[in-house]
């Protein structure tokens, strides 16, 4: 343990246990190994840079950083980024939305109602059994080329990790702790608002984290398939008019926003899940 | 105030375990707890202590016999019944005094008062330090207290405790008896306490039940003719010391029948 780190302790224990969480929080934020991994980004960075300027690949293969940056710059300034960004943004956020709630709800009943395990679980395998990126074209059609197909995509390719995920939590509950709520007179809200929910917690966040970034998977493979703005739109327009500039302007800000989400969770999961750290 | 009689007549429970075993847990079971008494039940390991509690507390239905609670057969828990249970089923995502309130928040007490409850009792437990910890942060021992606080802050009518004291040291323990007796004097609940130490059985209640092994079966009743307060010196009269020897012989008079059968 370094001084820093006892005299942290110190202060620590001295505020109040609401406190002491935040403070855990940041000094988790903190953490130097948090930096391990831009560094591995500036490596690469520099190895694309040394790649692009050797000439052994055309421009069109493999676009300099600078026009990359270029063209990030350019096309903020004409605000054509931030409306792609959030067009996208929109259609994952809304399709995760979307899956969350059908794929908690069937999880719940499925965990718990023996006999909808044997019925539903069959037909649910071969939806997802589907390839959704093959189905994707069909989806448009059916429910049209705007945004709501897209949001259909997303959450199509993220309802089941969430599905299972909340499966197994539920299913993991300890019938211990079961007896004990029902000793306690629960009635069944009270046994999944206090039992249920905080217990399976772990298993859901976990299939979430899944989830977030499959929904940016998804709501792009609907864009890249017909749309006239999006991220995607971005990408499929910049391959077709031989521009890699504007793909890997596209894939290097879908990355970002997956990663963005994956952070939210592991943050949300950071305070939710703060008992688990507890004691060890 | 009311008072609550609960009665058991001739409960019998099996269990069949995964491999398809059928475990005779209690043969013909018959007592009956009066309103503010204090009694004590021992026997060995696997005798179907729990059982029985778990079926006093509504639990589990038993496969022949009934409850009586005034009078009416016991059909689910009410909260006038209050069971500790013998294992740890503390809640891990809750701090002790979140988890010593949770009896009250789901009787629908406001969170002020049931919070100012939990650190009456966890003062009393000796453990107002440790409100805001959590249970991964606790010692087996502590666990233990918290269990018994949370088995406590409903008041119940009817107290059942399943080894409340298995896990703590010999000094605590004997602290923890007069907490209890004390708590016990306040709000005369009726306690209906499982233990495997024949010394605390006497010296907290005013009956101890032996219970015998495989089927469980109630084989002996001991009168404890004390008044309360009790004091330490009891320990070592003349007379506790008859009545420990007379719950002795019968563990081991069934424990001999046991195993010559087996
Ligand atoms: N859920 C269960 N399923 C199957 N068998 C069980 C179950 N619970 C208890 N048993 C069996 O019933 C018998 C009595 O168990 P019980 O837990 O009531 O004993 P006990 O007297 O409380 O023992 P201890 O003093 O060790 O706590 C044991 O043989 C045990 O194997
Ligand atoms: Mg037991």
């Amino acid at each position: 343990m370094t001084s820093l780190e006892i005299q942290f302790k110190r202060i620590n224990t001295k505020l109040s246990s609401t406190w002491r969480f935040g403070w855990q929080i940041i000094w988790r934020i903190l953490d130097w190994r948090l930096f391990i991994a831009p560094m591995i980004t500036y490596g690469i960075y520099r190895y694309w840079l040394h790649t692009a300027e050797s000439g052994r690949y055309p421009k069109f293969i493999l676009p300099h950083p600078d026009t990359v940056w270029l063209r990030f710059q350019e096309m903020y300034a004409d605000g054509s980024l931030l409306l792609h960004l959030k067009v996208t943004l929109r259609e994952s956020l809304s399709g995760l939305l979307i899956a969350s709630v059908i794929a908690l709800v069937l999880g719940y009943v499925i965990a718990r109602i023996r006999i909808l395990n044997y019925i539903l679980i069959p037909y649910l395998i071969f939806l997802q059994a589907i390839p959704v990126v093959a189905i994707a074209p069909i989806i448009i059609i059916w429910v049209g080329p705007d945004i709501k197909s897209k949001i259909v995509i997303a959450a199509l390719i993220t309802w089941f990790p969430l599905m299972v995920s909340t499966i197994v939590g539920i299913r993991n509950v300890s019938p211990q702790l079961r007896e004990m709520m029902r000793a306690n007179v629960a009635n069944p809200l009270q046994v999944f608002w206090h039992l249920e929910l905080p217990s399976a917690m772990p298993e859901i966040l976990g299939g979430f984290k899944i989830a977030v970034t499959l929904s940016v998977i998804g709501a792009a493979v609907g864009e890249f398939i017909s749309s006239r703005e999006g991220l995607g739109y971005l990408i499929v327009v910049g391959r077709s008019i031989s521009d890699p500039a504007s793909v890997f302007l596209g894939v290097i800000i879908l990355t970002a926003i997956s990663l963005t989400l994956y952070i939210i969770v592991a943050v949300i999961e950071l305070f939710l899940l703060r008992w688990k750290r507890a004691g060890s | 105030m009311s008072q609550f009689v609960l009665a058991v007549e001739n409960v019998s429970h099996t269990y069949t375990t995964t491999d398809g075993q059928v475990v005779k847990a209690l043969h013909e079971v018959t007592l009956c707890l009066s309103p503010k008494t204090f009694t004590c039940l021992v026997g060995a390991s696997g005798s179907g202590k729990t059982t029985l509690l778990r079926i006093m507390a509504g639990l589990i239905r038993p496969k022949s016999g009934q409850v009586l609670l005034n009078g009416k057969p016991l059909r689910q828990p009410q909260r006038r019944i209050s069971l500790v249970f013998q294992r740890d089923t503390l809640l891990p995502w809750r701090t002790v005094r979140q988890n010593v309130a949770l009896p009250l928040q789901l009787a629908g007490v406001d969170r002020k008062k049931r919070f100012m409850q939990a650190d009456q009792l966890l003062d009393l437990m000796g453990l107002s330090e440790f409100a805001n910890a959590f249970p991964t942060e606790l010692s087996g021992g502590m666990i233990q207290r918290v269990n018994i606080a949370r088995g406590l802050i409903t008041q119940p009518d009817i107290l059942l405790l399943d080894e409340p004291f298995g896990a703590l040291d010999a000094l605590t323990r004997e602290q923890l008896w007069r907490e209890l007796l004390l708590i016990w004097g306040r709000t005369h609940a009726t306690v209906l306490m499982v233990t495997h130490d024949i010394r605390e059985a006497i010296f907290l209640s005013q009956r101890v039940m032996v219970m015998s092994t495989r089927p469980g079966h109630i084989v002996k009743e001991v009168e404890v003719p004390f008044d309360y307060p009790r004091h330490f010196d009891l320990l070592t009269d003349p007379i506790f010391i008859q009545k420990e020897a007379q719950v002795r012989e019968a563990i081991l008079a069934d424990r001999l029948s046991s195993s010559r059968l087996g």
